[in-house]
């Protein structure tokens, strides 16, 4: 039987904020949905209304014509089940497959004694038709990301399967509660290879019979592989349309609000003399875990190099390393200001040295969150200072407005708390505050991770801005199409090595998205038949 | 105060935003928010004063809790400092102890001078906090563990150095320049606490110092990725802490004018109590020195105000630990109730 879930009119209010002004959308089973939007387009609240960790003002949800409100969490659960897998995947290190897989039927079942062998009997099977082939008594730990992925996607999918209180498990039960799986930005943090394997058992998961609702910020990922795409944009559904027959532009604009040749910035000229300048050249660059290196490559001031592989290669090593923060990393660069041992180098003498690093998780790595946005950026900021000891609060807040006005941060100025920013907006601070150092080196590691459409552009401005200007950038990111924007040269790493340089096709100003995949994908496949 | 605007407004790409009402609202009761505790300590004694106005409302009471209880406020402003950084410091009180103990050794025992004396008892204090941080940094044992173990070591060196006995004969200069003379009728320890505390809000808001403490506190990791000289920080802040907590031992020492190895200790959970009350006022969320002087003065006319009223002394120890917990919740409730308010869309 075919299901037919309608959310209908879900209002939500915070403050002075209409997060989500009567916003409706259909799952049908079999089907894939996408939800997309810029940060801060009310996305995040729909999918925490849906998932019932959070009770809309307004809303109803009708379930194959029977209708319930959706402030009535204990009736919809009657009617329709939901399960969600995150981001961060809500697994527990230190806990096996087994124990995690369960996690959420032991923290609600009242069994009294738990049959360790039964369970492990039910599970394993279930998992092996997950792709998962590790034994479940292995620890979480021991798992790639991607396995790990595909654990949390298998008890999502069992969750919705299982009868509350009940193991059993039948094949084409003959009654079941529609189910649907929601997917939050669950491929931000994968390669492209693993996301391709996710979506093979992500479309097993359809053939099931649930709906599934696919978040994401990836424009090309929506297109491949949704039926249909639900847009919002200011807390307002603006589009409930048909994959088919929508094109990559006509989508960006839906979600950006904007066209993308507005957004398109021009790229910025590049001073010939610059070129001549010292080059940085990094010799013999090895990561402290040995993950990655020996290594050696060369940046031109003014040029953006970029770094990719597969997750896992170790291209996301090098900026850490050569940064300082890496403290068992070894090899050396030369740059202008002479030659640096990285094992000696730290992150304080780093900076001093002109080479300022834009860490890949803004939240934990990059900013603090409770603290105003001028504030995290006198971290780095020299001008905020009367002295070498002393604080100008007065110029603090004004350097700050002007980064504000500056990186067109969506701010009312300076004094608005990070966490209030959408990730878009914070990733900007976090760049700003990288630049503010004044570097002659720039690292940076997935500066647009997590990142509205409308951010990205003006992130690959600013960033091509800054080396037109004389700076030289090392960017590593698995997001080619970021780097195809950027970057024109990009150095493809396989376990830990550089395997293959790419560089810009005679008549393009960047290297090319395809030729960055297929090398990603092939230099693997050579690596497994050497092996 | 300086922050009072800082996150309410809403984003300028916001849909449908209504500014000025909920915008003054929202300034009212973030003024309201910082200073709540003084308006309590207002009514804590009103009502006080109410209920028993001839014992209460007395220059004697009052010259007596401001006066007596620098001690108290000087190992609490020590003890932010740790806590600023995001440390726990649980021997701060056991250092007090030993610091008062040399001060006492050295000036009552072998009649040294007051002024070395009180050089090396802070010297001591400040050894003590370098102590602590090599096992916290180089050791990489956790703060809240490692002063605890150290606490119960320093208690015994206390008692060691003393033979269990309490020593008297310190210089009178010391007894008269912290407890006999006063000014306005409250003894000069109260006003050495208040220069303390203003010399802490000038580090911590105006030095760059002071910004980095701030900064390793709230994440580490950013800190240590900006450039931040995360572990020197850190040394710093234990090395200060424990030579302020020396400063606390030498005016307890003063105010008793004499030492005993025991007596100290009591201090620390009041000091705690008072860390964390004060962190949920004037800088709110963050462990500040103004907050932390009000926590101390009024959990003190609180102690007091029982006392008067006949409560026997267990409610001392009672209303201590009780602040002590409600302070760490009332500050999670307002750090979620704010959250949720500025919490838009995303």
């Amino acid at each position: 039987m075919r299901n037919t879930i309608k959310i209908e009119n879900v209002s939500q209010r915070f403050g002075a904020i209409q997060a989500l002004d009567r916003v409706g959308l259909t799952l049908c089973s079999g089907e894939v949905r996408a939800l997309i939007g810029a940060n801060g387009s009310g996305k995040s609240t729909l999918v925490k209304v849906l998932a019932g960790y959070h009770v809309p003002d307004k809303g109803d949800v009708d379930v194959n014509g029977v209708t319930c409100s959706l402030g009535d969490p204990r009736g919809v659960s009657e009617l329709w089940k939901v399960s969600v897998v995150h981001q961060d995947l809500g697994l527990i290190e230190g806990l096996s497959i087994l124990e995690n897989f369960l996690l959420p039927e032991l923290s609600s079942s009242g069994e009294k004694k738990i049959n360790w062998r039964k369970k492990y009997q039910l599970v394993a099977p279930y998992l092996q038709r997950f792709g998962v082939t590790v034994s479940p008594y292995r620890k979480i730990d021991e798992c790639s990301r991607v396995t790990r992925a595909l654990i949390a996607l298998a008890r999502a999918v069992w969750a919705l399967e299982v009868e509350s209180g009940n193991s059993s498990l039948e094949e084409g039960q003959s009654e079941r509660m529609p189910g649907t799986l929601i997917l939050d930005e669950l491929t931000a943090f994968l390669s492209l290879e693993e996301v391709n394997l996710l979506k093979s058992v992500i479309r097993d998961v359809v053939k099931k019979g649930h709906s599934i609702l696919f978040v994401s910020h990836d424009l090309d990922e929506i297109l491949s592989f949704t039926d249909t795409i639900t847009v919002l944009r200011d807390g307002c559904c603006v589009a409930d349309r048909s994959t088919s027959g929508i094109s990559k532009d006509e989508l960006f604009t839906l979600v950006a609000g904007r066209s993308a040749e507005d957004l398109k910035s021009s790229p910025g000229r590049r001073d010939e003399g610059l070129s001549q300048m010292k080059k940085v050249s990094v010799r013999g660059l090895t990561s402290g875990d040995a993950k990655m290196g020996p290594i050696d490559f060369e940046v031109v001031p003014g040029e953006v190099l970029g770094l990719t592989g597969l997750v896992g290669s170790g291209y996301e090593l090098v900026p850490y390393a050569l940064f300082g923060a890496d403290k068992d990393a070894t090899g050396e660069f030369t740059f202008e200001k002479g030659t640096v041992r990285v094992d000696r180098l730290t992150p304080p003498q780093a900076i001093g040295l002109g080479v300022a690093l834009v860490p890949g998780d803004r939240n934990s790595q990059g900013l603090w969150s409770d603290m105003s946005i001028a504030e995290n950026l006198s971290v780095t900021d020299r001008e905020t200072k009367v002295n070498s000891w002393l604080l100008s609060w007065r110029r603090l807040w004004s350097r700050g407005d002007e980064i504000v006005k500056e990186y067109a941060v969506k701010a009312p100025n300076s004094r608005s708390k990070i966490h209030v920013l959408s990730g878009g907006n914070a990733q900007r601070v976090v760049l700003a505050k990288g630049i503010t150092a004044k570097p002659v080196i720039l690292l940076l590691h997935e500066p647009v991770q997590g990142v509205d459409v409308g951010s990205r552009s003006h992130i690959v401005g600013t960033i091509l801005d800054r080396a037109a200007k004389g700076l030289a950038v090392i960017c590593a990111s698995s997001d080619h199409e970021f780097l195809s924007q950027v970057a024109t040269r990009v150095l493809v790493f396989s376990r830990g090595q550089v395997v293959q340089e790419l560089s810009t096709e005679p008549g393009a100003s960047f290297v090319d998205k395809d030729e960055m995949v297929y090398a990603c994908q092939t230099k693997i496949a050579v690596d497994v038949v050497e092996v | 105060m300086l922050r009072s605007d800082s996150t309410d407004a809403p984003r300028s790409s916001g849909p449908r935003v209504k500014k000025s009402h909920s915008a003054r609202n929202y300034a009212r009761l973030e003024a309201f928010e910082r200073v709540w505790l003084l308006l309590v300590w207002v009514i804590v004694i009103a009502v006080f004063g109410g209920l028993r106005p001839h014992t209460f409302l007395t220059v004697n009471t009052f010259s007596g809790m401001f006066g007596l209880n620098a001690t108290l406020a000087v190992l609490a402003l020590g003890l932010i400092l740790v806590l600023r950084v995001g440390d726990f410091d649980l021997s701060l009180a056991a250092n007090l102890v030993v610091s008062s103990e040399v001060l006492g050794i050295l000036n009552a025992e072998h009649h040294v001078s007051l002024l070395v004396s009180m050089v090396v008892a802070v010297l001591a204090g400040g050894f003590i906090g370098a102590v602590n941080a090599f096992i916290i940094l180089k050791l990489k044992i956790d703060s809240f563990i490692s002063t605890l173990g150290m606490g119960s070591v320093l208690s015994g060196i206390a008692l060691w150095m003393t033979s269990g006995g309490a020593l008297t004969g310190l210089s009178q200069t010391l007894v008269n320049d912290v407890v006999i003379r006063r000014l306005f009728g409250i003894s000069y320890e109260f006003y050495y606490s208040l220069v303390l505390m203003v010399v802490l809000w000038y580090v911590f808001r105006y030095t760059a110092v002071g910004r980095r403490l701030l900064f390793v506190g709230k994440n580490r990791e950013a800190a240590r990725l900006s450039g931040v000289r995360v572990s020197r920080i850190r040394f710093g802040a234990f090395v200060v802490a424990g030579m302020i907590g020396a400063l606390a031992g030498i005016i307890y020492a003063g105010t008793s004018g004499t030492t005993n190895p025991e007596a100290g200790l009591v201090y620390l959970l009041p000091a705690y109590a008072a860390a964390f009350l004060g962190a949920t006022c004037i800088d709110i969320g963050d462990f500040n020195p103004i907050g932390t002087v009000v926590a101390v003065f009024f959990l003190v006319t609180g102690v007091q105000g029982l006392a008067i009223l006949g409560v026997g002394n267990f409610v001392q120890d009672i209303f201590y630990g009780a602040a002590l917990i409600l302070s760490v919740a009332g500050s999670q409730y307002l750090a979620r109730s704010k959250l949720r308010r500025v919490l838009v869309a995303d």
